[in-house]
This record gives structure tokens, sequence and C-alpha cells, in this order.
């Protein structure tokens, strides 16, 4: 009887070899599967992280448009001419200390 | 441990090899766990059958209710900028605060009884519990009403209306004060994002730019005239987010967002501060009523400068009178009086009715036609055509007008943009009166050569001038930065039109109207008018006080058009009032456009030349 009586592990491994294709496509397609959710997963990473940076985008946007604001108000022509005349007493130059030049 | 159990496993499994031999085969064991395992089988297999094919919705559907939410990505409004690319408007975020008072009702009381009234016995040890908060004793709410700058009083009634889901607190609120309200976590409240708009320039541009209102549409001026252009689209999408709030897919695009665009116009800031300036010092010193500056540059039609006064601050709502709002360079009309004088002897010149030799005499200094009384201001006997314009010679010029038909006169004025509109496309803009009728008295006529019976804007009049420095030629103003103006349209002859820029240089000579309006190192060409202003039933003791003029004069850059309304005191002239306005920012045009000084009489200045 001990003949009749292989070593399963044995008769699997013969089971296999047998439909090897069969084998050989059902781990590609685990394989696959797997990858599947390994993209998926990767995809939202990068979509969120998209998300984050055109979020920054927008938070750089808003701080530079205040700081638009801000420069503008500083350099408001009239408060320049009011600062130059008085704080630094400059005046615009007379023809006499003016020299012309002459573009080609 | 391990060890000890791994080395006696062994020995377990070879015990039970020996006594244990598979000897019979059951069968009915072997069907049974066949079937329950079949069964097992088919049970999960309908079950996955039932969710994935038959009834799948349902948890679509959950799971969706679950992630799927709408993020909306808010457009700003399109900045505005200058011809140099400086903003002279820009939006930035603010945040509209507001309340949902039946939130609020839920968990607040506002009267003693109410609060009482919910009062609930703890079942398990007895003690008294308020469910809902007393408003009036909550710290928060003064804290609020202090940082939006609202009376408690004031907040509590808005939250007790009855039947209110939704009411502004306060709108255009910055982010700090924002983030202070949020750490309030107060019940109902909440925020909205919204455009706040800011003029840096101020006063400067009010009445050019207009004003938006509170949801960011353009309400007055170029807001106004350009308020699609400058609308941007607020754009929202169907995204799904995990538990952590973070974006994971995008599914559909609900509303394109459309970002806004950028105006850029044509005017030069720098021009525009110095024009404001100077006119707002002239309308304090003659205490007129208000006063326009328009700059153009006579190559292109485009506006460098166009400023007003009274004007008022932008960003500063409280201000805002409607009067000070008004663009008066292009809504205002007046008579033009003598400005218009240059273009009567063009008139004369195109229809060949003199030519630019001729003396005219105007003695004795007044004449009468059809009844009425003409005159000068003396008599400056025989004159000639560029005589007549340094003094201003009303006989002179009404002799000319008389020679011609009135069609024809009219017909130039037409020519130079009077009674029409001038091309710049801004809301608001006016006109003028210039009546077209067949019958005119000789007197009408004469009225007409020195500026009355029609009526033009300070741009119109401006215009008309660009088009004489221009060689004759028009070009459709413009307040958008035009690189490209295309071909002008020639309406007077190129010669005639030189020759008349070389006529007006005699103003700001010895001897002519209007010395102030000197600028150094450069020729100018102007003309003054001084008219009085029409009331009810005749002309009244106020002036408009003008002067147009040119620069410079051997190859003309800019036209300048300088209206001053009702200056009070003892000189009223234009020659006083409106010329030094226009020398101050002509100066600085030319300068800060670096136009080549052509006064050849003055020397004075140090010229390296390019060999070529």
């Amino acid at each position: 009887m001990s003949h009749s009586r292989d070593n399963l592990l044995y008769l699997i491994l013969a089971d296999l070899r047998r439909n090897f294709a069969a084998v050989l496509l059902s781990a590609a397609i685990l394989l696959s599967a797997f990858y599947n959710i390994y993209t998926t997963h990767e995809t939202r990473e990068l979509i969120t992280e998209k998300e984050q940076l055109s979020q920054q985008k927008d938070n750089l946007m808003i701080e530079w448009r205040n700081l638009l604001i801000e420069e503008h108000t500083l350099d408001e022509h009239s408060r320049i001419r009011r600062i130059a005349v008085k704080k630094l007493s400059m005046s615009q130059p007379t023809n006499n200390n003016s020299v012309l030049v002459e573009l080609p | 441990m391990k060890i000890k159990r791994n080395l006696s496993k062994p020995k377990v499994s070879r015990q039970t090899k020996k006594k244990k031999v598979y000897a019979t085969f059951s069968s009915w064991r072997y069907r049974l766990v066949s079937i329950v395992v079949a069964c097992i089988a088919a049970a999960l297999i309908s079950r996955l059958a039932y969710i994935q094919l038959i009834e799948p919705e349902y948890l679509t559907r959950e799971a969706d209710k679950r992630s799927l939410r709408i993020t909306q990505s808010v457009a700003h409004r399109g900045n505005i900028e200058d011809r140099n690319g400086e903003e002279l408007a820009i939006s930035v975020p603010a945040y509209a605060i507001w309340v949902d008072p039946k939130t609020v009702k839920k968990v607040f009381a506002f009267t003693r009884e109410e609060w009482d009234a919910s009062i609930e016995i703890n079942p398990r040890n007895g003690s008294e519990v308020h469910t809902k908060k007393y408003f009036y004793e909550s710290k928060k709410w003064p804290a609020l009403a202090e940082v939006l700058d609202i009376e408690v009083d004031k907040l509590a009634e808005i939250i007790q209306k009855p039947g209110s889901r939704f009411a502004y607190l306060k709108r255009q609120v910055n982010k700090p004060i924002v983030d202070y309200i949020r750490q309030l976590k107060l019940a109902g409240i909440s925020n909205q994002l919204e455009s706040h708009r800011f003029y840096p320039t101020g006063e400067i541009n009010a009445n050019i730019l207009g004003l938006t209102d509170l949801d960011a549409q353009g309400i007055e001026g170029i807001e106004k005239s350009y308020n699609n252009f400058l609308q941007g689209q607020t754009g929202k999408k169907r995204v799904r987010k995990d538990r952590l709030g973070n974006v994971i897919d995008n599914i559909e695009v609900l509303k394109v967002k459309k970002a806004a665009g950028n105006l850029q116009l044509s005017i030069d800031q720098r021009i525009q501060a110095v024009a404001y300036s100077e006119l707002k010092r002239a309308v304090k010193i003659h205490e007129a009523t208000s006063g326009s500056v328009v700059v153009l540059d006579v190559n292109t039609g485009e506006i460098y400068a166009i400023a007003n006064y009274p004007s008022f601050n932008p960003n500063d709502r409280s201000q805002y009178q409607p009067y000070k709002l008004r663009n008066r360079a292009i809504t205002d009309t007046f008579e033009p009086g003598s400005t218009v004088k240059p273009l009567v002897i063009a008139s004369a010149l195109v229809n060949k009715k003199t030519d630019i030799d001729e003396i005219i005499d105007t003695s004795p200094g007044w004449m009468h036609i059809g009844g009425r009384r003409v005159r000068d201001g003396r008599n400056y006997g025989k004159i000639d055509l560029a005589m007549i314009l340094k003094k201003s010679s009303n006989i002179g010029v009404s002799k000319l007008a008389l020679r011609l038909q009135p069609g024809q006169l009219q017909q130039t004025f037409a020519d130079f943009g009077f009674g029409n509109d001038t091309g710049i496309g801004l809301i608001g803009e006016s006109v003028g009166i210039l009546p077209l009728r067949r019958r005119w008295s000789d007197f009408e006529l004469a009225t007409m050569s020195f500026g009355y019976a029609f009526t033009t804007t300070t741009l119109q009049l401006a215009k008309a001038y660009a088009i004489l420095g221009g060689g004759g030629k028009e070009y459709p103003l413009s307040i958008l930065k035009n690189p490209d103006p295309g071909e002008g349209e020639q309406v007077i002859p190129e010669n005639i039109a030189r020759e008349i820029v070389h006529m007006m240089e005699g103003v700001s000579k010895q001897g002519g109207t209007a010395r102030k309006a000197k600028v150094d190192g450069y020729r100018i060409a102007g003309k003054t008018g001084t008219s009085r202003k029409a009331e009810a039933g005749g002309y009244g003791d106020d002036y408009v006080s003008v002067f147009a003029g040119l620069a410079p004069a051997s190859e003309p850059r800019f036209a300048i058009a300088v209206m001053i309304n009702e200056p009070q005191g003892d000189s009223y002239y234009a020659g006083d009032v409106a010329a030094p306005v226009f020398s101050a920012v002509m100066k600085s045009a030319l300068l800060l456009e670096h136009v080549r000084p052509d006064d050849d009489t003055d020397q004075r200045y140090t010229l390296l030349e390019s060999n070529q």
C-alpha cells in the first residue's frame, strides 16, 4: 500500500507542472492585480501632491498680490517725489547741469 | 524555548505517523464536506454577484456619500496695469463672515426664561444642567462683535431674527481676523472667500478706473466698461477625498475655471501722477470748482494721462460721493472759447479763403455783425494770422469765419472730432453739442469762430490738437496700450496742420497770451481760452479757463488740454490759471519720454552726439 501513497507534495508539484500554463497565467493575474493596486496608490499620492502644490501656488499668488500692493503703496510716484524733494533735497536737473546723449 | 519545541516536534509526528493510517475511505464524509464547501462557495459567489452585478448602486452611493466632494477654485478679478506694467488695481482675497441664526439659537439662549427652560435634570445624580448657554454670559460674542466692529446688541438682533438661515455680519474681512474668529469656535459662524479690490494709486486714477461693488462687479469707469474682460470664472470640480481630506481623484470638472485677463492701459502713471498733483494745486490756488487734464500721444492716439479734480480715495468707501467719481474729462462739456481759433484758421486755409501770408486789418478793435458787437481786448491794427493767434483776436477770426460758408466751418470742426465720440469706448462719454443747421446768422458764425455756441469735452479738445500736431492725421483715441495704431485718417492737409502749429508758437513768447506755458528747452505751440459760462438766460460771471497745446513744436509728440472750471479771484485768465499746469505736465511728459529738446536758442545743455 505504501507505494500507492505518494508524497502529496510531489503530487501537487506534478499537477502544477501538468497545468503549467494555467499556473503561469494565474500568477500573472495576481501580479498584475497587485501592480494595479500599487499604481492606483501611486496615482492617488501624485494627485494629492499635485493638489497640494496647486494650493501652495494659490497661496503664493495671494502673497504675491499682497506684496504687490505693499510695493505700489510704497513706490507711488507722488510719494517718491515728495520724499525726493523734501527729505533728500533733490530737484529736477536743469538744462545747465544736464548732458544730452544722442543714441545712434 | 523555541529550540526545545523544534526538537520535540518531530518526535510527536513520528509517533502519529506510525499509529494513524488511512485505511478506509468514508464516502459519506467526503460528500458531506463537499456539499458544505460547495454551499459556502455558492453562498459567497451569489453574495458577490448580488453586490457586484444586481445591486451595485447602493454601496457605490454610500461610498460616494462619504468620499465625493465638490471643490471650488476662485478666479480673482484681473489686475489693471499702466503702460509700464505698474499695477493700478489689484484683487486680493478677502472673506465674508456670515451667520446661520438657526444653528446659533440651538446652542444659545437669549432670554433668562429660555435659558431656564433648557435645564435638564441628570437622572443619575439629579444635578441640573443647562443644555443651552446664555448668550449674554458668553465672552466669545463680545469678542466677535469687537473684532467685526459691530455692537453686541446689533449682533443679537441679527441672530434673533425669526426664520433666518443666513445673514452677512461683515464683508471684505482680512485673513488674520478670520483666523481669530475660527479660534473662537462659535456655532453658526462661517466665512466665505471673496475678493477685495485695492487701488494702490488711490485718488490719482479713481475717476478713470472707477469702482467695483462688493460682489466684484465693475460699477464705474474702466472697471465697468471692461467688466467682462476683467472678470474671471470660478471653477468647480468634483473630487474624491480620502479620510484625511486629501484629494485622491479628480472625477469631473463642473465649471471650467477661467483665469481673468489683466488689462494694460495706455496711461503712464508717472505722467498721470504729475498731471493730477499739478491740477489739484491749480484748482486749489484758484479756488476753482473742478478741473481736468488730458495728455495724448499725437502719433498713436494713446491717452498718457487723464486726471480730474475733485477725486476721491477708492479704497475708502465712506468717502464715496457720486459727483467726485465722475470722469470729468469725458463727461463734462464746456464752450471751448478761443482754443478753437487755430481750427478756424485751418478751415479758412483748407477752403482757400486766405493764405498764410495774409495781413488782416483788425482796427479799430471792434466791429458790428448783424447788429451785435464783437471786440478785441484792444486795437491790434493790421496783423498776420500768427499774430491773430498770439493776441487771440476775435475780430481777426470773425473776419475769416465770415468768408466761410457756415457748413464749411462746421465741417472742419466735425473733422477735428467735435460733436463725435473719440473712440475710447468708456461708459459715460459725452460727445458735446455741435449744432448742425442750415441757416446761421453772421453773428452766430462769428461767435462759433471764437468758441461759443457749441460744447466739447476736455478729451475732444485734446484730440483736436493732437490732429493738428500729428500732421492732420486723426487716430482713434485709446485708453488701452496700443502698439500698432494703424494708419491714421488724414482729415486736413499735412502742410496746413504744420503751418498752424508753427503759428501757435507765439502764445508763450513775449506779448503772447500765455507766457507761463513755456517749457524750458522746448518750443511749444498752444492756445489759451477763457470763456464765460452760460447760465439760464445768458452768460454769467463764472469762467472756464482752458489751455490746449503741443510740444515739441518742431515735431509734436504730446497734445495736452487743461480745463479749469470756475476759477475765482483776480486771475481767471487761462494764461495764468491753465497754462502753468500745461507747462508742468508737458515738461515732465517730455523728460520722461526722452523727447529731444528742439529749442535751438536754448543751448545751455551739453550735447553728446552720436557718430553717425
